[in-house]
């Protein structure tokens, strides 16, 4: 069945293996994609409008 | 009364009467009719020639049906307005005589039922579509002919000359049943019986049939060529006896040829020449693993296009159609069994249907022979009910009280052309009412482990949460003070801290004593508490490692803000940073604040393990993106298959 979908299937694979990875190490996508980090925005920029 | 045998009065040649119930033969040597009165055998003038055909079938073919063997004792050809057809004489091994239909490339086995009261007295009232409860079955009647005995052969259990005629009414019931109900002069006769495959009838000594067993290909022209009323050209039948209208290959005339005499339907007609044939007539093809001879083209139109239907014929296969339109193709094969069903959806095979279109459809050209007495401008009321890559139509030809239904299966032009040997035949343009939506098949094929995968991530994290509890590993109070930032207040901490000091830091930046982060590697959360309202209170933070000197930066936000009706934030907030391997460290922390603040104690903890969400969520999507693709590509086929459609469950009410 899945032969016609090989890519898909690595994909599932890949994800799983990245879910196990992270979940293990503590390690996050979301924090390491930070704009913050990447731009080097500070504490207190997203209140300083108030 | 057992099998018998006599002299045949007329040549003395011996009439053999197998059946018990048998009373009229026809002598095999002179064709005299032969009838057994019992006292005596008496002859009733000579049968008719039989007419050429292509039956697989002859006197002594031996069969099958639902286990009870049977053998063929007697044929009768029955001539109508619009054709004719073989009825075949069986003889069952337990002494019963059943019927073999044999039309129109369908066949059918049928049994004489008891005779009954109830059955309607005049054919008259019996009309196409009418349901009839006879003999435990709800019947729906499909047509009404007027018939009689054209030839026959064989023994028959009733005396058959000809022009001996009758009303037959065919039909059908939802459970594939076939029902005959015979008019004679004496009163009616219902049959019931089976629509039934070649295969399933498990045939044996059958006659060789023409061109089509190895070894007879010089027959099938001698047996089956007639000449052309209009133009004297031969006319070659590829399925003689079998089809019922030809054209003159010659002159193009529409020939009827449902009898020997050939009679003109219509001279040449200058659409025939222009029809855009792309398999040839008697071109042949193993479509299916069935060797097929295209034998007729038909141009049909409704009011808003034009398709070609190519009508294909196997000897013990009978008639199916290839239709195309725009390079599209699809396989057809006539039904049986399903009654005047109405409405916009119908269900058949397990499957839903839906209605696609309904609206007249008249042929255009013909080029070829057919089962029927095709007519250019014959007009039939077409109903598409589709379950794509299925179809059924619905024909309803009002001129002759009848219906009929078709099943129809999509073909690649691909196949199409592997099976006639072409190298490749029209791309398929648009998206047609039956075309299966390739979007679909793929989602079909990657839901499962669509569904698996989700479940199996939902695991994972599931157990993670279980085992990676969150646990505090050190608490501590600091003071902001604008004028100066002040070190951790003394003997504030509440979980004992390594001995040594941290390295000297810069004055505006407060550390902590040392602690361990124990475990493997993961993540810390550090929590702040302030006692912040409507202003800020932020730090950057970095946990140290004392060893190895590495640095992980997070970042803490607490602000509160509120109105009379509204609030934002709160005054706990968490800063979270990720993969930190165990080890002892200290935090640095460089704290700033809203302007309105001048001094403000904030409190922080540290906290070691738990998981993210976000990993899951990110995973989810990844997963799902090709399935959401497919979802949205399917809708879209969907939306342009139904768009030509006036029965669209797309179209938006205006």
């Amino acid at each position: 069945m899945m032969k016609q979908h090989p890519v898909y299937l690595s994909l599932l694979a890949t994800a799983g293996l990245f879910l196990l990875f992270a979940n293990v190490r503590g390690w996050s996508l979301l924090h390491s994609m930070r704009p913050a980090r990447w731009f080097g925005g500070g504490a207190g920029s997203s209140f300083a409008h108030k | 009364m057992s099998q018998r045998l006599y002299d045949c009065p007329q040549c003395g040649a011996p009439v053999k009467f197998q059946s018990s119930v048998a009373v009229f033969a026809v002598c095999e040597h002179c064709r005299s009719m032969v009838v057994d009165r019992r006292a005596n055998v008496e002859t009733m003038g000579v049968m008719a020639d039989l007419p050429p055909d292509l039956t697989p079938f002859k006197i002594g073919t031996r069969g099958e049906w639902n286990g009870n063997a049977f053998e063929l004792i007697g044929r009768v050809r029955v001539l109508w307005a619009d054709g004719s057809w073989n009825e075949w004489c069986a003889l069952f091994g337990d002494g019963r005589i059943g019927w073999l239909g044999e039309a129109q490339g369908q066949w059918m086995i049928s049994f004489a039922a008891p005779r009954d009261e109830s059955l309607p007295a005049n054919p008259q009232d019996c009309y196409a579509g009418l349901r009839l409860e006879l003999a435990g079955h709800q019947w729906t009647v499909i047509d009404r002919k007027e018939t009689r005995c054209l030839a026959g052969e064989g023994e028959l259990p009733f005396i058959a000359t000809p022009d001996r005629a009758r009303v037959s009414i065919d039909m059908t019931d939802a459970r594939g049943a076939f029902g005959s109900l015979e008019f004679y002069d004496d009163g009616p006769q219902l049959f019931v019986g089976q629509y039934a495959t070649f295969g399933e009838l498990r045939f044996s000594e059958l006659r060789p049939v023409p061109g089509w067993n190895a070894g007879l290909e010089q027959e099938k022209n001698k047996t089956s060529a007639l000449s052309c009323p209009n133009c004297g050209a031969p006319v070659n039948l590829r399925a003689a006896g079998l089809t019922m209208s030809a054209t003159c290959g010659s002159c193009g005339s529409l020939i009827d040829t449902s009898n020997p005499h050939l009679q003109l339907i219509e001279e040449a007609h200058a659409a025939t020449q222009q029809i855009p044939v792309v398999l040839p007539i008697g071109q042949r093809g193993l479509l299916r693993g069935i060797e097929w001879e295209v034998i007729g083209v038909c141009r049909r139109a409704d009011q808003w296009a034009k398709w070609m239907e190519y009508l294909l014929f196997n000897p013990w296969h009978g008639f199916v159609w290839l239709v195309t339109y725009n390079g599209h193709w699809s396989y057809v094969e006539r039904l049986t069994g399903l009654g005047n069903l109405q409405g916009a959806g119908i269900s058949y095979d397990g499957r839903d249907y839906h209605l696609y279109g309904r609206g007249a459809a008249r042929v255009e050209s013909v080029l070829g022979e057919f089962y029927w007495k095709v007519a250019r401008g014959e007009s039939a009321l077409l109903s598409d009910f589709i379950a794509p890559p299925h179809i059924l139509s619905k024909e309803f030809y009002n001129e002759l009280n009848e219906f009929t239904w078709s099943h129809g299966t999509y073909l690649p032009h691909t196949e199409v052309a592997t099976a006639f040997g072409f190298k490749q035949l029209p791309e398929p343009v648009g998206i047609y009412l039956n075309q299966p939506n390739p979007f679909a098949e793929r989602w079909n094929r990657v839901k499962a482990p669509w569904f698996l995968a989700i479940a199996a991530a939902l695991l994972i994290q599931l157990v993670f949460i279980a085992s990676s509890t969150e646990r505090k590993i050190y608490e501590h109070e600091f003071v902001f003070d604008r004028a100066t930032t002040s070190q951790p207040a003394a003997g504030a901490g509440n979980i004992p801290l390594e001995a040594a000091t941290p390295p000297a830091a810069p004055p505006n930046v407060l550390t902590t004593p040392h602690f361990t982060l124990d475990g493997g590697t993961s993540r810390v959360e550090i929590e702040g508490d302030a006692d912040v309202n409507n202003n800020w209170l932020g730090a950057d933070l970095e946990l140290v490692n004392v060893e190895t000197n590495e640095r992980y930066a997070g970042d803490l936000e607490i602000g509160y803000y509120h109105g009379p009706d509204w609030s934002e934030g709160g005054t706990t907030e968490r800063a979270t940073i990720p993969a930190v391997p165990a080890g002892v460290y200290f935090l640095e922390v460089e704290p700033s604040a809203d302007q309105t603040i001048t001094r403000m104690p904030f409190q922080l903890k540290v906290m070691r393990g738990g998981i993210y969400w976000s990993n899951f969520l990110f995973a989810l999507v990844a997963i799902s993106l090709y399935p959401a693709y497919l979802l949205f590509r399917r809708s879209g086929f969907e939306r342009m298959r139904w768009s030509e459609s006036d029965y669209s469950p797309y179209a938006t009410e205006e």
